[in-house]
């Protein structure tokens, strides 16, 4: 029940978001399996139309003439729209009489809002007793992520940050893209706090994932160096390189010097047989 | 609606909580004994067809009804005091879905506060008259959720009230919530406002309320409830924000354009060095970025990433070539 939720104790907002959506969907009748369907669970609170619309923002919940209307954004990617629509219904659970009294009493700001409903979002489409289940003994790999995002509809970059809320994962999710002749970071996921923001490609990081790119086409380990406050490190990495978009699970809790005077080729060389012996120790990994 | 969505199932009332409520408001303290039981039957009526409509319909629900005639008629040996009569109907007003009038011989003052109130909440309104009766102009005139019906018997009064919560169905139901987002959106400034009120001596309470131009009583209402001060005049709160010494910045605290928050900035950081993006192209983003955040409302505008920056930047670039 919701009355019991005790907003007066260190709970953390996960574990509020989870608590809050087993109620509701305890309340509503819809099952937490995934995928969970999200047009059932609009409906169900009340929300007339999900809709698709060209604008600037991901979504937008709107009230009007006493109607609940979720609009998206028409160019979203399936996982991220997935993602967006249950956030909004995040803020629809909010304005619940008894949810929106919580909210209140924790003393929400606009940013801290909006994470509760990021939270919330991630407790529709990948319920923590799922998740656990599902996922605790599966290797940590780009293959699980892929595997838990098509099961929920969610995307890799959801799929990432539950993964370290359950399960503890240390791997934060990197999307570069290609553009005008480089490798360039398009998107980071479930970076530590003190990172964010302050990641950067280089000519190294280009090097990298231009060679992978020519050589392999299935998931491939390496050391990905990546530049954090003026320094490069290398990063373990898993990474998958297609033509314009390359993504990587790194570690970033485990940076290894680089050798200033080293070259890419170098670099690459080193590297390899480090990659190699961790390929052997992650026969999974091989196996694909 | 589409097929198997039931109205407001998610904030329908369970069997502990209120359901919605309607005022129905009638002309009391100057009508006579014939007038009065004729005006008691009528609202027994549309009680009746309140009740009944609701809990036929084929997707029921609950309505409750609070009719002024029952709960605080003068007649009846009521001996509360009129302060008491003005706070029971304020805010029972404030507490309802809507309002029903049945105006017998045009109405009366009491009524015609009751409708002020009404539409200053925004309330739907259904005005009920009799056939051979006449209704002010200026209540005609009123732009407001207004429905103005004219009976010539009990049915036609029936189908207008049936007629009337058929349409409203979805705003009376959805008013539970929209009244708890509104506490959400006052209690702050009310917070505020009652901590500098309850900290002035009586006497200076009195001074304040002098120069604010509002009663002492008034003041009170909207520092103890927060639909008071939604439903007060922007006159009101200016007046009593200002002989508080209040900041005029509380009344509008979005009125700033908002800044960046942390993340949002590193991530325009990020992509600027990523994507080679110049200053001044920078300078225009953010300054666009926060005039979109300006915009407000219940909506997901992320900013995080390189990505999101991007999206950003070509929706800007889109908007731009399109006017």
């Amino acid at each position: 029940m919701i009355g019991s939720v005790s907003t007066g104790t260190a709970r953390k907002m996960p574990d509020l978001a989870d608590m809050l959506v087993s109620w509701l969907l305890e309340r509503v009748g819809v099952p937490s399996q995934p995928p969970v369907d999200l047009a059932q669970l609009a409906g169900k609170m009340a929300v007339e139309e999900v809709r698709d619309a060209a604008m600037v923002e991901d979504g937008r919940l709107e009230f009007r003439d006493g109607r609940a209307i979720i609009y998206v954004r028409n160019d979203l990617p399936r996982g991220r729209r997935q993602f967006t629509i249950a956030h909004e219904l995040g803020h629809r659970l909010l304005l619940h009489r008894q949810a929106a009294a919580i909210a209140y009493r924790r003393r929400l700001t606009g940013d801290s809002l909006e994470r509760l409903c990021d939270d919330i979002a991630a407790a529709i489409l990948l319920p923590r007793d799922w998740v656990e289940a599902e996922f605790g003994s599966s290797p940590r790999t780009l293959e699980t992520l892929r595997r838990m995002s098509n099961m929920s509809s969610a995307s890799l970059s959801a799929s990432l940050v539950r993964l370290r809320e359950v399960h503890r994962w240390p791997h934060s999710l990197l999307r570069f893209s290609y553009v005008t002749d480089r490798w360039r970071l398009a998107s980071p996921a479930g970076v530590p706090g003190d990172m964010h923001g302050k990641l950067r490609t280089t000519p190294m990081t280009h090097g990298v994932l231009t060679a992978l790119g020519c050589e392999r086409s299935d998931d491939a380990l390496a050391k990905l160096p990546l530049q954090i406050a003026e320094m490069t490190w290398a990063f373990p990495a898993e990474v998958s390189v297609h033509q314009h978009v390359a993504v990587a699970l790194v570690d970033l809790t485990r940076p290894g010097v680089l050798n200033c005077d080293e070259d890419i080729a170098g670099f690459l060389r080193r590297t390899a047989g480090e990659s190699k012996l961790a390929s052997e120790a992650s026969p999974r990994i091989q196996a694909r | 609606m589409r097929s198997g969505q039931i109205a407001i199932p998610f904030d329908q009332p369970t069997e502990n909580e209120g359901a919605p409520c309607l005022y129905l408001a009638c002309p009391l303290t100057s009508v006579d004994t014939p007038s009065r039981q004729l005006l008691d039957s009528q609202c027994a009526h549309i009680m009746n067809t309140i009740t009944e409509t609701a809990a036929s319909s084929e997707d029921a629900w609950r309505v409750a009804v609070h009719a002024p005639i029952w709960w605080s008629n003068p007649t009846s040996g009521d001996s509360r005091s009129p302060e008491d009569i003005y706070k029971l109907n304020s805010q029972k007003v404030r507490e309802c879905a809507a309002m029903i009038v049945l105006a017998l011989s045009g109405g009366s003052t009491g009524v015609g506060q009751e409708l002020a109130w009404a539409f200053a909440l925004r309330l739907p309104v259904l005005y009920l008259y009799p056939q051979d009766g006449r209704v002010s102009r200026q209540i005609k005139g009123t732009p407001g959720d207004l429905t103005i019906v004219a009976f010539a018997d009990t049915s036609e009064l029936v189908d207008a009230v049936r007629n009337f919560l058929r349409a409203n169905r979805m705003v009376i139901g959805d008013h539970r919530r929209r009244a708890a987002s509104e506490a959400l959106m006052f209690a702050p400034l009310r917070t505020r406002l009652a901590a500098s009120w309850h900290c002035l001596r009586q006497y200076e309470q009195v001074v304040v309320a002098g120069v604010a131009r509002i009663h002492r009583d008034r003041v009170s209402e909207l520092l103890q409830d927060d639909g008071a001060l939604g439903s007060a005049s922007l006159s009101e709160l200016t007046a009593l924000v200002g002989s508080l010494g209040a900041s005029f910045q509380a009344l509008a605290p979005e009125s700033e354009l908002p800044e960046l928050g942390e993340r949002e900035r590193e991530a325009l950081a990020q992509v600027c060095d990523e994507y080679e993006w110049s200053g001044s192209k920078a300078l225009h983003i953010e300054m666009a970025a926060r005039l979109e955040l300006a915009r407000g409302g219940v909506r997901r505008l992320r900013l995080e990433s390189p990505d999101d920056w991007l999206r950003f930047d070509r929706y800007r670039q889109k908007n731009a070539r399109s006017r």
